[in-house]
């Protein structure tokens, strides 16, 4: 027994280890937050463009619908790998997108971040898209008797319904996206999993990957009350305008 | 003098439903026409016609004389202004306050300053009887007070002719005279009305002009006295006397 707790829990080894485990972990929250913001923008664009009527946007709908499919069917990991391992090959890309390295970030920060939002993109399209649909067509045509036009009552009526509707499924994949970061150690950036494994490595022990799941809950146990707690509030609510149905 | 609103030959189909067969319809500025009849029988899609929230297969309508069946993009977002609709469900925004349900369109369509529009949205919702509820969400609201919310809402872009799509059909029955006096009171200051309703005492004290439509046509029109004692089609006077004597 006394060995387990040596292999998981040694403080020592996570008091030594504490300020590399937790640059790691900073560099996991910054690559989730910006990756979850670029991935909502992504993902409400996407499933803007599904959800349109106009015929013009007809092609448009047809590949967002593939796209959605494509890259809610493969890997991360294989996204993370085909980006990184040749966008800085492909000439006539400019610079910022073959070596970016912006913000102060190393280029693989951003590679990894293009691969999560690509992938979650896809993912959040569908939450999206629920909410879209959620609201109902009542309230659409009530804006547009008013004489707003289409683009108006998405904005003020149709979309603040729908983004509200769907926070509680928003953050449950921003949860996921938070810890599927840990496989963008894979083309070198050193996130909270990796430093763990590094120090797994050096002293044979895994308690700073036990330091690392530590942190990981500090995010996600709140995160996950919350969503509950947001989810059970909204369901007796419902739909409270509109009379008998 | 045209007629303020004006409709001729509306043809209308859902894939093999000939849900409107021709219909005809003239309302003078300032009148107010009741639309009766079976459900199905067209009515609601005659008015959404209208404003063109469902597209006709043929015949015009004319605003003012002048057809809008053709308008697209701001040319019939202009005209939806001139012609307010109140729903059967209401469609308030639940996600806005009373106040704010009023005030939504007047800035974001007229660009009315925000003073202005709660001034103007205010004294609307004093006028329907709702001064107390202004900063609540309409989820709170009974159905009687969340429709007469949305009479005050359409009101407010100061529209030239109203729509009214059986507006009290899916309330409780002690809160139809409410809304039911907020129509009265609206047509007896001069607005323009096309109505779609059930109710029987309205459409025959307030109308101008009665029509009983029936299987996408209007069987019969008349002033609602002639209408509602003396029909002259059969199929009139089964209808009333079905409504009317349950």
């Amino acid at each position: 027994m006394d060995v387990f707790f040596r292999q998981y829990f040694d403080l020592g080894v996570m008091w030594t280890h504490f300020p590399k485990v937790l640059a790691g972990f900073w560099i996991t929250v910054e690559l989730s937050l910006i990756a979850g913001a670029l991935s909502m923008v992504w993902g409400l664009a996407l499933a803007l463009v599904r959800g349109s009527r106009a015929r013009a946007l007809a092609p448009a709908r047809v590949l967002t619908v593939a796209y959605i499919d494509v890259f809610r069917g493969i890997p991360l990991l294989l996204v993370v790998l085909v980006i990184s391992g040749s966008l800085p090959f492909i000439e006539f890309l400019p610079r910022w997108v073959r070596a970016p390295e912006l913000f102060g970030q190393p280029d693989v920060f951003w590679f990894g971040a293009a691969a999560l939002t690509v992938t979650y993109g896809a993912y959040l399209a569908e939450v999206f898209r629920a909410g879209l649909e959620a609201v109902p067509r009542g309230q659409l045509e009530a804006s547009r008797s008013l004489g707003m036009s289409h683009s108006e009552a998405m904005r003020h009526v149709v979309l603040p319904q729908a983004v509200r509707s769907v926070v509680p499924p928003l953050l449950n994949d921003f949860i996921a996206l938070m810890k599927d970061t840990s496989l963008v150690q894979v083309i070198g950036i050193v996130e909270v999993v990796r430093a763990g494994r590094e120090v797994q490595g050096e002293t044979f022990n895994s308690s700073a990957l036990t330091l690392g799941a530590l942190l990981f809950l500090v995010v996600t146990l709140p995160l996950a009350r919350f969503v509950d707690r947001s989810m059970a509030r909204n369901r007796p609510a419902g739909a409270s305008t509109g009379g008998p149905a | 003098m045209s007629p303020k609103l004006r409709i001729e030959g509306l043809q209308k189909r859902y894939g093999r439903l000939h849900v409107l067969r021709g219909v005809d319809l003239t309302v003078p500025a300032g009148a107010v026409i009741s639309v009766i009849g079976p459900s199905g029988s067209g009515k609601s899609t005659l008015l959404r016609c209208v404003n063109r929230l469902e597209e006709a297969d043929g015949g015009d309508i004319l605003l003012d004389g002048q057809s809008i069946r053709e308008l697209r993009g701001p040319a019939l977002d202009l005209v939806r202004r001139r012609i307010g609709m109140v729903f059967q469900q209401f469609n308030l925004f639940p996600h806005r306050t009373v106040l704010d349900n009023v005030v939504l369109a007047q800035q974001v369509v007229n660009r009315t300053g925000r003073d202005e529009a709660v001034a103007a949205a205010t004294d609307l919702l004093r006028q329907v009887g709702l001064t107390e509820k202004l900063d609540e969400y309409p989820g709170r609201l009974s159905g009687g007070q969340q429709q007469r919310v949305a009479i005050a809402r359409a009101l407010a872009m100061r529209p030239e002719v109203m729509l009214f799509d059986e507006v009290t059909s899916a309330l409780d029955p002690e809160l139809v005279t409410d809304v039911l006096d907020v129509m009265r009171e609206l047509a007896r200051q001069g607005m323009t009305m096309l109505v779609v309703t059930h109710e029987m005492s309205f459409a025959r004290d307030v109308s101008d002009e009665v029509l009983f439509m029936d299987g996408g046509v209007v069987v019969e029109r008349g002033d609602p006295a002639t209408v509602f004692t003396a029909p002259a089609q059969e199929r009139t006077a089964r209808f009333l006397d079905r409504i009317l004597n349950p």
